[in-house]
C-alpha cells in the first residue's frame, strides 16, 4: 500500500469564465507557497475521512506555533470579495494576484524591491501591478484576520484591473481635505469593505497581542469632514447607494451591479480625473430616475447636485484654455501637503495639430515654488509622462501630442501656501 | 480574532526537494538608516506620520535613534507606546508610554533612543500611535528598522521551505489531523 501526504496549498485556481488566480505567498522567504501537509500516511483498505485544519498558531498569551491560518483567512476574504464581484457579472475573469505575507512583514520602510524581500512593507497596500502586501508583524499590526483591510486593498486591485482610479496615494487620515482621486480611491477602499462583506463595521487589530486598534461604522458614522475631497463623504455615499438599508437621506438601495458597471464602463473611459464626480456622472447617465435620490445623499455629505465629470457646480480645480494658448490657476497648501485639496489643480486644453509641443509653467507671484506638471490625454485615457525637475519657479518640458484633448495636472512640490502660475502650450 | 478555515483550497499530492537558503541583505556598518511615512500611501487610520533615523552599528555599539512624529491635528493627546525588540537593549532613560499635548504651534513631536545590541539581526522599535477623532479613537502602528553587525533579516523557528519538483518555492507547516473510518 502507497504511504502519500496531502498538501493544502494556499491557492485560489478556476479556469475558463469566471475564473482567478490568486496565490499567498512569503515575500521573505523567496515567494514560497504557503501550504499546509498532513503526516505521511498509509492510504490502507479502510475508507477514511481525514480533517486537516490550520491551526492559528495562538498559545493563549502570545503566537507560540507557526501561524498556519493566516493565509487562509486571506483567501478566505479575497473570496469574499471575488464572489461579490461575480454577483455582479459572473462572466469576468480576474487577472493573476499574488498575494504577500509573512510574520516579517513590518509597517516601516519605503518600498524598494530589497525592503519588500526583507519585509518592510510601510503598510498593507495594493502595489499597482498584482501584487498585493499584507502586515503580519505580530504585537504591532497584523492584518491576515482583518478581512474589511484585506478586501479594501484588493479593491485597488479592482479598481487596476477592472476600472480606473487616478489617485496619486499618500497618506490620509480622519479630517483631511484630499484631492479628489485620492478621497474617491479611498472612499471606494472602505465602502468596497462594507459591501463585500455586507458588513458596515471596518476594524484593524494592532498593538500588544493585538488586542488595540481601532474600527469604524461606513454606515452611520458622521463624516468628520464633509464634501467631495472628503474619504467620508464618499465611502458613505458609497455604501447608502448600495445597501438595502434606508436611513437618514439615503431612500436608495441599488445593490452592488450598477454600481460595478459604472466603475468597469463609465469610470474607466471618463475624460476627467476619477473623483465623485465622475462616477456620480456616470452613475446617473445609467440610472436616470434615480437621480432626486442620488442627489438627496450627496446633499446629505454636503455636495450639491454632480452636473459634470469635472464638478463645475462647485469645485474650482479645472480650468480650460479654450481657444487661448495661455492660462492661470493657483495651487494651496492649506489643507496640507502632496495630496491634500488643492495641491493640484487640472487643465483641459485641446490639441488642433499633431506635432512637438512646448508646455511651460511659470509662478507669477514670487520665487520658492518647484512647479511639476504631469500630461494625460483623455481619450483613451493616457498618462503621457511628467516634468518635475527640481527648478525653482519653473518647469518646462517638451511633448509630441496628437490632435486630441488632454489634461495637466499641476502642483508644487514645495507646498506653498499660495503659488500661482502662467501655463504656456505652444 | 480567529477565523475558520476557509473555502476554496487546492489539495494534492505534496512532493518533497531541497532546502532553500534564505536571501537576507548584507548591510554595511556605520551608515544612516532614513525614513519616512509622508507623502506615501497608508492604510486608514490615525492620521499621523513618522520620520526617523537610525545607524547602523556594530555588535555592542550604540545605535542613535531619531523620530519625529507629525500630524495635522492641533489639540488633544497623541500616545506612542514603545516596544523594544528583546534583542535590543536601551541605554539610557526610557518610558514605554509617552503622551504629547498637540498644540497649533507645534509641527513635530520628538523621541530620541539610543540602543545597544550584541546580536547580529535586523530589529525593530515598534511604535503604536493612538489619537482621539472626532469619531472616536484612531490608532496607527510604525516599525523603525535597528541594523545590528550583519544586519540580517533573522529566520523565524517554524518555517521550514523546500522546492516541489515544479520548481515552485514552498513554505510548509503542518496541519492538525483528525481521522474517521468511514464504515
Amino acid at each position: 500500500m502507497q504511504n502519500v501526504r496531502i498538501c493544502v496549498y494556499a491557492k485560489l485556481e478556476k479556469s475558463g469564465i469566471g475564473g482567478y488566480d490568486v496565490e499567498v505567498v512569503d515575500n521573505t522567504n523567496n515567494d514560497a507557497v504557503y501550504t499546509m501537509q498532513s503526516s505521511l500516511f498509509n492510504i490502507g483498505e479502510d475508507s477514511t475521512r481525514r480533517n486537516l485544519n490550520a491551526s492559528s498558531g495562538w498559545g493563549g498569551y502570545g503566537y507560540s506555533s507557526a501561524r498556519v491560518s493566516a493565509p487562509f483567512a486571506i483567501l478566505d476574504s479575497i473570496y469574499q470579495a471575488i464572489k461579490k464581484v461575480k454577483s455582479a457579472d459572473s462572466n469576468v475573469i480576474f487577472p493573476k494576484l499574488k498575494v504577500n505575507w509573512s510574520v516579517r512583514n513590518v509597517p516601516s520602510g519605503g518600498g524598494s524591491e530589497g525592503e519588500l524581500r526583507d519585509g518592510l512593507i510601510l503598510t498593507s497596500h495594493y502595489n499597482g501591478d498584482g501584487n498585493l502586501y499584507i502586515l503580519g508583524d505580530e504585537n504591532s499590526d497584523t492584518d491576515e484576520f482583518d478581512n474589511h483591510i484585506i478586501i479594501h486593498e484588493w479593491g485597488h486591485y479592482f479598481e487596476d484591473k477592472f476600472s480606473r482610479s487616478d489617485s496619486i496615494g499618500g497618506s490620509h487620515g480622519e479630517g483631511d481635505k484630499l484631492d479628489i482621486r485620492v478621497a474617491f480611491g479611498e472612499g471606494w477602499g472602505n465602502a468596497w469593505s462594507a459591501i463585500a462583506t455586507d458588513d458596515p463595521i471596518y476594524f484593524d487589530t494592532q498593538g500588544f497581542m493585538q488586542s488595540d486598534g481601532f474600527y469604524m461604522n461606513i454606515e452611520s458614522e458622521n463624516s468628520a469632514v464633509k464634501g467631495f475631497f472628503s474619504e467620508d463623504s464618499i465611502q458613505h455615499i458609497l455604501y447608502d447607494l448600495y445597501d438595502s438599508h434606508n436611513d437618514g437621506a439615503d431612500r436608495l438601495s441599488l445593490g452592488f451591479k450598477p454600481i460595478y458597471n459604472t466603475l468597469v464602463r463609465f469610470q474607466k473611459n471618463t475624460k476627467a480625473f476619477t473623483s465623485i464626480f465622475t462616477f456620480i456622472t456616470g452613475l446617473q447617465e445609467e440610472n436616470p430616475s434615480k437621480q432626486d435620490k442620488i442627489n438627496a445623499i450627496l446633499n446629505s455629505e454636503d455636495i450639491k447636485p454632480i452636473v459634470d465629470i469635472y464638478g463645475s457646480s462647485q469645485s474650482n480645480l479645472y480650468s480650460n484654455m479654450g481657444d487661448s494658448s495661455t492660462s492661470t490657476i493657483c495651487t494651496s497648501g492649506e489643507n496640507g501637503r502632496f495630496n491634500k485639496l488643492e495641491n493640484h489643480k487640472y487643465i483641459r486644453f485641446y490639441i488642433d495639430a499633431s506635432k512637438n509641443y512646448i508646455i511651460s509653467v511659470v509662478q507669477n507671484n514670487g520665487s520658492m515654488s518647484d512647479p511639476d506638471f504631469g500630461v494625460y490625454r483623455t481619450s483613451p485615457f493616457l498618462h503621457l509622462g511628467d516634468s518635475d525637475s527640481t527648478t525653482y519657479k519653473r518647469e518646462i518640458g517638451r511633448y509630441i501630442l496628437d490632435s486630441g484633448d488632454y489634461l495637466l495636472d499641476i502642483s508644487d512640490y514645495n507646498g506653498q501656501n499660495y503659488a500661482c502660475f502662467d501655463i504656456n502650450i505652444n | 480574532m480567529k477565523k475558520k478555515l476557509i473555502l476554496g483550497t487546492i489539495v494534492i499530492v505534496c512532493l518533497t526537494g531541497d532546502v532553500l537558503a534564505d536571501n537576507n541583505s548584507i548591510v554595511d556598518n556605520n551608515r544612516t538608516v532614513k525614513g519616512t511615512t509622508l507623502g506615501k500611501y497608508q492604510k486608514p487610520g490615525a492620521p499621523i506620520d513618522i520620520t526617523y533615523q537610525s545607524t547602523k552599528v556594530k555588535l555592542n555599539e550604540p545605535s542613535d535613534i531619531n523620530i519625529s512624529f507629525t500630524t495635522p491635528l492641533k489639540s488633544g493627546e497623541m500616545e506612542v507606546d514603545i516596544n523594544i525588540d528583546k534583542n535590543l537593549k536601551t541605554i539610557g532613560e526610557f518610558y514605554n508610554k509617552i503622551t504629547y499635548s498637540l498644540n497649533p504651534n507645534q509641527k513635530e513631536y520628538n523621541l530620541n533612543l539610543r540602543v545597544v545590541s550584541s546580536k547580529n539581526g535586523l530589529y525593530y522599535i515598534r511604535l503604536l500611535t493612538k489619537v482621539n477623532g472626532k469619531n472616536g479613537v484612531k490608532t496607527r502602528a510604525f516599525a523603525v528598522p535597528i541594523y545590528i553587525g550583519n544586519g540580517k533579516l533573522q529566520k523565524k523557528s517554524h518555517q521550514l521551505v523546500l522546492k516541489a519538483l515544479s520548481g515552485e518555492n514552498l513554505s510548509i507547516s503542518k496541519a492538525e489531523e483528525s481521522v474517521e473510518i468511514i464504515k
